[in-house]
């Protein structure tokens, strides 16, 4: 039997198992190749006061999610259009404050990231309560 | 009438214990997608916003990734190694020769021997070998398994005798005759050898545990072990790794569940 012949009986044969491994395979490739797209570990989000405007100057921490408690927690700084930038963050999950005096402190919401220095924006601004 | 009342009867009484079965692996799976713990009351069948967080978890918290390849590669020499030889012990066994029931007792006695009780020579000869913490360590107590060589003798002799005598006619050697004509004609009883010790091997715990000194060299089951002192028992990443240690297990199945099926069957019927 000539090899043509067998590769061709070997692949009827073997259909199901091919499309499994090569969708196996593209999806971690696309996967792989999405990591590398998005991983310079870039945090980034807006600190908004309770009438919504940005607020700027105010002190924004990220802190990890571990059980290494000695871990110290980032902090930056808001600009005038009161964003905030955390580069190099290598966490996969955190909580995130940002508080100024005289106007207050924000919520301490957790989020979790998919990938290690995954970039990620707040899906919500961090906003100062003068009661929180 | 009464035979179709029968039918049904029988029918929602296996779909009875369809569902039986079923539950348990769907409650892990919906654990590992939310983290819902295991006694919460009332319990919740659908659940509630599912995420992929814990799967995160579980790869980021142990090495993930290397206590997999190490499984991986065990798993591998296990199951080539496997085929090998226990094609050659099976295809010894056709032939008659003085010693062949003393041979077949001695396997068959040896099957009723627990590992762990061979586990203090097994671990002194690995030793001998120097090959403690390594993968091929890791495999020899695995490297040929007794229920499989009978595996492969129940279907070579189901192989017609013709063809033997055909081969030796023609002047091929014993092994020729093995890997060019019995062993193509003997796909479930391969299909039987990968499933059976890529299944033993993938979870084995005690030998692993005993002979790997460093954390790198370690497999999926001590991962697990790990794992709990990380988290309590009844969290979702514990779930999570549950799923991604039997997943490989579960496909390998799946792509050979047909021809393992009719390996299991081969020699039943055999008068």
């Amino acid at each position: 039997m000539s090899l043509g012949r067998r590769l061709s009986d070997f692949g009827r044969e073997n259909l199901g198992r091919i499309v499994f491994i090569v969708a196996v395979v593209l999806a971690l490739a696309i996967w792989i190749v999405h990591v590398r797209l998005n991983d310079d570990g870039i945090v980034s989000g807006v600190v908004l006061n309770e009438e919504g405007e940005p607020v700027a100057g105010a002190t924004v921490q990220i802190r990890e999610q571990t059980l290494n408690l000695l871990k110290e927690p980032r902090t930056e700084q808001t600009d005038e259009q009161g964003r905030f930038v955390f580069k190099d963050i290598e966490m996969i999950e955190f909580v995130i404050s940002a508080k100024l005096e005289g106007v207050g402190a924000s919520a301490r919401p957790r989020y979790h990231l998919y990938f290690m220095r995954q970039n990620f924006e707040l899906p919500e601004p961090l906003v100062l309560k003068a009661s929180s | 009438m009464s035979k179709r009342r029968s039918h049904v009867l029988t029918h929602i009484l296996l779909v009875l214990i369809c569902f039986l079965i079923i539950v348990p692996i769907y409650w892990v799976v919906k654990t590992s997608l939310t983290g819902e713990n295991l006694f919460n009351y009332p319990p919740s069948l659908i659940p509630k916003d599912p995420h992929l967080y814990f799967f995160v978890d579980v790869y980021y918290w142990i090495p993930f990734l290397r206590f997999f390849m190490n499984s991986v590669i065990v798993s591998a020499i296990v199951v080539v190694s496997n085929i090998i030889f226990n094609a050659m012990a099976g295809f010894a066994l056709g032939y008659n020769f003085p010693g062949k029931k003393i041979i077949i007792l001695t396997y068959l006695s040896c099957m009723m021997v627990p590992f762990q009780t061979t586990i203090i020579p097994a671990f002194l000869l690995t030793k001998y070998f120097g090959l403690l913490n390594t993968h091929l360590g890791l495999a020899l107590p695995l490297v040929s398994t007794i229920i499989n060589i009978f595996v492969f003798k129940m279907n070579f002799d189901a192989v017609p005798h013709s063809l033997h005598d055909a081969a030796r006619i023609d002047g091929m050697a014993d092994w020729r005759m093995l890997f060019r004509i019995y062993l193509p004609l003997a796909r479930p009883a391969i299909a039987t050898n990968i499933i059976l010790t890529f299944v033993w091997s993938w979870n084995n715990f005690i030998w692993p545990l005993i002979i790997t000194q460093d954390t790198i060299m370690r497999t999926l089951p001590l991962g697990l072990a790990r794992f709990l002192s990380y988290f309590e028992d009844t969290s979702g990443q514990l779930y999570a790794f549950v799923i991604m240690v039997i997943a490989p297990i579960v496909v390998v199945f799946l792509m050979n569940q047909k021809s393992f099926i009719s390996g299991m069957m081969s020699g039943a019927v055999k008068g």
